[in-house]
């Protein structure tokens, strides 16, 4: 015999499944719903993270071919240089310390002057500044998350601020003119 | 010629005694002391102080001087010690002497620009010293970036400036010649300020480790053990290298702007580089003008500096050209003797 004041009665299977889906949509209880998105972000933060880690791994091996480059063309001017000249035999003089230095810096310098060492430098400095700001974007979503102002937040503000300073000084300095009239 | 090579040849690298006494000194922590001459702070605020010195000798000149150093290192290299101090030996010619030394910006500080530094932070400065001395006009006299800032000043508010005083400025800086130069116009320095704000000081070590790597880097340690028994050189070295290590973090919007506009775009030479709503044009430029520059200065390239006096269009400009490097300027022997003694005279004849 049916209870038909019992609202279970009504909680088929399918009700089950489409009440508890209803619930994970309300903005501010559906817990669920918000943890896979964010899972979802983070894994792909994540992946974006270790393809930029792949990419320095390219330009460091890139910038230290060019180093060691430099290395061996330094190495060769001493052997050469030494070979030639029975006074620069001994590696323990004054003077082979000169011809080492001399040699060295010669090859750096020029490494450092040229077009392709820049690049590469700042390759791979721009790509540590993306790891930087791969972690600063997983910190921000964790700061959003907990209602703490983020990093680009501040920044507004102290951006706003300096406008401020100095519309203040131009302020002032109006003022002082008029004063002194 | 032949003796001297086999002198040099016969002297051992290595004396582990000398070794041993200078990763003694290196490893202990030495208390250096600089910036000695006396002064007061005038004013000061989160990002700058200013320093006005007591007179040594009786003034011979009545427009004060200012002296804006730069952004990088601090600006106790314009008095490291006694016998090799700018700011000394300017006083002991008789000038009145005051120095803008900046502090370190803060992240608080990440969109402080070159308008403010130049409108707002030097223009203060001028304004107090103005006052302090009764003074109408003053001589602007920067060093390096400093030089750089007091000719974007100099062409905004000319009428507050007598004379103007270069030393190594960055102009032209399609003519830059120097590693510096090379890394800055391939750097992302808006990926730089968007990720860490300023620039940090880790980063400008980098760039000075790989200016002169050996010659300087490595050959200043050999020369360090060979000279550890002589007091004064020691002294002299880790006063430098004390300076050389200490800098402060660039603000962001201001790096940005070195880089972006005066580095990669060459605005100031090109008389397009905007501070807020002003444009700075050095043709404006119509004062005495004294630009002194390093023939092997490694830092800001002297086809670089030359420049300012063919785009000003002051009728009394000189350029002094010395045979020493950036630092060597302004501090050393050389400068004493050669540099100051031309500068204080160029000076006497125009500060009445």
């Amino acid at each position: 015999m049916k209870d038909e004041n019992n609202a279970l009665n009504n909680f088929t299977k399918y009700d089950l499944f489409e009440n508890w889906k209803n619930l994970q949509n309300f903005p501010t209880i559906g817990m669920f719903n918000a943890l896979t998105k964010d899972y979802n972000e983070y894994l792909e933060d994540l992946l974006s993270l270790n393809r930029i880690i792949v990419d320095l791994q390219k330009n460091l091996s890139a910038y230290w071919l060019q180093m060691s480059k430099a290395n061996f063309r330094a190495i060769e001017e001493v052997i050469l240089k030494s070979k030639s000249d029975p006074d620069l035999k001994d590696v323990n003089s004054e003077k082979f310390r000169l011809l080492v230095i001399d040699a060295f810096e010669e090859a750096y310098s020029s490494l450092f002057s040229s077009k392709e060492f820049a690049i590469a430098y700042n390759e791979v400095y721009s790509k540590q500044l993306d790891i930087v700001n791969y972690i600063n974007r997983i910190v921000e979503k964790n700061l959003k998350l907990l209602n703490i102002p983020t990093r680009s937040e501040l920044d507004e503000v102290l951006k706003d601020l300096q406008e401020m300073k100095k519309n203040l000084r131009i302020m002032k300095s109006r003022y002082e003119k008029l004063n002194r009239k | 010629m032949a003796i001297q090579d086999k002198n040099t040849q016969n002297r051992n690298l290595v004396d582990f005694s000398k070794v041993a006494k200078t990763i003694e000194l290196l490893s202990r922590d030495n208390h250096i002391s600089v910036g000695d001459t006396p002064n007061d702070i005038v004013c000061e605020t989160r990002l700058y102080r200013l320093l006005h010195y007591h007179s040594l000798v009786k003034r011979v000149s009545h427009t004060p001087i200012l002296v804006v150093y730069a952004l990088v290192n601090r600006s106790y290299v314009l008095d490291l010690q006694r016998n090799k101090s700018w700011i000394r030996h300017l006083l002991t010619q008789g000038f009145d002497v005051y120095l803008l030394d900046w502090k370190s910006p803060t992240r608080m500080d990440k969109y402080v620009s070159f308008d403010d530094y130049v409108n707002s932070y030097i223009d203060d400065c001028v304004e107090i010293v103005q006052n302090n001395n009764s003074a109408d006009k003053i001589t602007l006299h920067g060093y390096c970036m400093g030089s750089s800032m007091s000719a974007m000043y100099t062409a905004l508010h000319q009428e507050k400036i007598k004379n103007l005083v270069t030393i190594a400025p960055v102009i032209d800086t399609s003519k830059d010649t120097t590693v510096i130069a090379n890394i800055s116009r391939q750097m992302d320095i808006d990926k730089l300020v968007s990720s860490i704000g300023n620039l940090p000081p880790e980063k400008l070590y980098e760039v000075y480790s790989i200016l002169k790597p050996f010659k300087q880097g490595v050959n200043k340690y050999f020369n360090l053990i060979e000279n550890i028994d002589n007091e004064s050189f020691v002294q002299n070295f880790l006063r430098i290298e004390k300076w050389l290590y200490d800098t402060p973090p660039i603000a962001g919007e201001t790096i940005r702007q070195w880089i972006n506009d005066i580095y990669k775009k060459n605005l100031l030479f090109k008389n397009q580089l905007k501070l807020g709503k002003a444009k700075v044009d050095l043709k404006e430029i119509n004062v005495p003008l004294l630009n002194i520059v390093a023939e092997e200065d490694h830092l800001v390239a002297p086809e670089c500096s030359v420049p300012l006096n063919e785009v000003v269009s002051s009728e009394d400009r000189r350029l002094i050209r010395f045979h020493t490097g950036h630092v060597g300027l302004i501090a050393s022997s050389y400068s004493q003797n050669n540099v100051l003694p031309k500068v204080g005279q160029w000076l006497k004849t125009r500060s009445n």
